[in-house]
């Protein structure tokens, strides 16, 4: 192994970071150690460095129109885009962030999680963080996730082939990817299928070739308000928003499902209650929820679930009169 | 394909931050963090020492000492912060944070700040990839029969957060499992409760949050003392009500649509009766059905009626 290039590759990071004002090529190769040979020689050496550097996710700054280089690019390393923000993240945040960043051990994104997670560590020592939670970590080591996340990164298309359930055999086909999605235990990807101009979700267990990422970057934008959620059926599903005062430290099932917890404005009820919303399959089981905790829950809205329990209360008083 | 020389570019790159907090570090715990050989990360430690800033005289070179002990950083020049991360890697921690969250119980205080360190992530990391692009929903109880499994194949006990939906209440349980049945109403894990100190069978659905711990000696089982158990007679008038076909194993048939079933918590039977008010009635024990009606009274009260 050449240690000269690794070197070189150092000493160019560190210059173009230190640098206030764009360097160009000329100034480069007079004061980096470790550019020699010809005029061409150096050329390519330095093309090559610049790509290696961007492709290990370095961005490198190019200003070519600026008058005082004469039209000669020159190049920088922004600190602020080199360095890891400073977040002022605490101990314990920087071990949350580690532990999440190990649920890709054994997965095609184990690489890129542990050199993150090392960079964490970099701030300081972090203690073990007790999460109390157990992702299903099989769930990471799907095939075909490291190049769809990379894709996304650099806005690159994708090409592979895909077999449809009810086809015979698969077709290829190029994609912009605008999304990641996990389902219990199934990935989808979103993206615009270019062949049918349309967007389409694709089932990763389903791609039954490698996936192709292009080396063009910044083919497609994705859109601000983008939502998987509008393309999985999954999603779709009609669920019945319920609105509800519940009682402080009770209904726990109904807060572990909850989806806001608000206290409440100025009421003689703020003491005790809670304005909680949460999201019920349908009008019987949200009924059944809301008779079940019916000492702790009042149901807001809606109206006909409010109905529903009031009218069911008055039965179950008659029945037992 | 990143070439080697352009790899180990970029460990030198990370090394030099690393040790600015982690002075003194021995070069073999170092190689091990980085995932290399002890020679490897010598040779590292060595070529570091030749790098710097344009001059590379003594006062711009990287400055660091180290015998096999310790390695000290004495002069990071510009590479005194860790190196930022790339989009890639900020997808890959955007979505793992996802995850983590979907498999923390809301009731939990971790549950916020998980929350509060997603939100800090995503405004600290630039990213073109929005918010919505990435979602994660984890089958829950299929990772609650994973983590059992694993208790049960490395001979751990569990220790979950259980929610008991009768009494209203969230306990912790340490917990050696024994087996999970599978239902197609309601699946269920029984095992030794190390905190009832005795057999136990628990929803699974209810296990709001669950991690592994070292085994712990099982105790004397107390056992459950029959005389607590209560007689409640039910008549249905819906024979397809949902409590009958969840609790048939519990159920005794006495006459026409007649049931006799025992109980050994009043709040479970008081809470059930009442959440299917059309189908069910309580005829026996008299003091349980005047709780029932008493609650439904008080329910209505709260209704504003």
């Amino acid at each position: 192994m050449s240690s000269a290039k690794t070197e070189r590759l150092v000493n160019l990071t560190m210059a173009l970071l230190a640098t206030q004002r764009y360097m160009r090529k000329s100034e480069i190769f007079r004061k980096v150690a470790g550019y020699s040979g010809s005029e061409e020689t150096k050329e390519r050496m330095f093309e090559r460095d610049k790509d290696d550097l961007r492709a290990l996710g370095i961005e490198i700054e190019v200003a070519s129109h600026d008058p005082l280089f004469e039209d000669e690019p020159g190049y920088r390393i922004r600190p602020d885009t080199y360095r890891m923000p400073t977040a002022d993240f605490s101990l314990e945040e920087l071990g949350i962030l580690t532990t999440a960043l190990g649920l890709w051990l054994d997965s095609g994104l184990e690489d890129l999680a542990v050199s993150a997670a090392r960079r964490f560590r970099s701030f300081g020592e972090i203690s073990d963080v007790d999460l109390f939670a157990s992702p299903n970590t099989s769930e990471f080591s799907e095939a075909g996730l490291l190049e769809i996340t990379k894709a996304l990164a650099h806005r690159s298309r994708i090409d592979f082939d895909y077999k449809k359930p009810d086809a015979a055999s698969s077709q290829g086909r190029s994609v912009y990817p605008l999304g990641l999605s996990a389902w219990k235990g199934s990935w989808y990807l979103v993206g615009e299928d270019l062949d049918r101009d349309d967007i389409r979700v694709f089932k990763l267990s389903r791609i039954t070739s490698k996936i192709e990422v292009t080396k063009k970057r910044d083919m497609y934008q994705i859109p601000e308000d983008f939502s998987v959620r509008d393309y999985l059926v999954m999603h779709a599903k009609e669920e019945l928003r319920i609105t509800a005062l519940v009682m402080k430290g009770r209904a726990h099932s109904i807060r572990s499902k909850a989806i806001t917890i608000e206290a409440l404005a100025d009421s003689d009820l703020s003491q005790d209650w809670e304005k909680v919303t949460y999201s019920a399959e349908n009008l019987e089981s949200a009924l059944r929820e809301a008779l079940w905790y019916s000492d702790s829950l009042i149901v807001q809205s809606p109206e006909d679930v409010r109905r529903a329990v009031i009218d069911s209360l008055m039965h179950v008083v008659a029945n037992h009169g | 394909m990143v070439e080697a020389a352009a790899a180990r570019a970029i460990r030198l790159l990370d090394l030099v931050p690393y040790l600015v907090s982690h002075s003194g570090i021995s070069v073999t715990s170092l190689a091990k963090e980085f995932g290399v050989g002890k020679e490897d990360m010598l040779k590292d430690l060595n070529l570091l020492f030749m790098c710097g800033l344009p001059g590379y005289t003594p006062l711009e070179l990287i400055d660091i000492s180290f015998d096999d002990e310790v390695v000290v950083v004495r002069d990071p020049q510009n590479l005194n912060a860790p190196r930022n991360l790339t989009e890639s890697e900020s997808i890959a921690l955007r979505i793992a944070l996802a995850a983590l969250l979907e498999t923390t119980p809301r009731t939990s205080p971790n549950y916020v700040k998980i929350v509060e360190l997603t939100n800090k992530i995503s405004s600290a990391f630039a990213n073109q990839v929005p918010q919505g692009a990435i979602e994660f929903t984890a089958d829950r109880e299929k990772a609650t029969i994973e983590a059992i499994e694993r208790a049960l194949n490395e001979n751990l006990d569990i220790e979950i957060e259980y929610v008991n939906r009768a009494k209203d209440e969230i306990t912790r349980r340490v917990v050696t499992p024994r087996y999970v049945s599978l239902g197609s109403h309601r699946s269920s894990l029984s095992g030794y409760c190390h905190s009832a100190r005795a057999e136990r069978s628990f929803v699974l659905s209810n296990i709001a949050a669950i991690k592994l711990v070292q085994r712990t000696q099982i105790e004397n089982v107390i056992s459950v003392n029959a005389e607590d158990a209560l007689t409640v007679e039910i008549s249905v008038t819906d024979a397809d009500a949902n409590f009958v076909s969840s609790n048939r194993d519990l159920l005794t048939e006495i006459g026409k649509n007649r049931y006799q079933l025992e109980v050994f918590q009043d709040e479970w039977i008081v809470r059930s009766i009442m959440s299917e008010p059309v189908g069910l009635q309580l005829v026996k024990p008299t003091t349980v059905r005047e709780e029932v009606k008493k609650r439904a009274e008080d329910a209505l009260h709260l209704y504003g009626r």
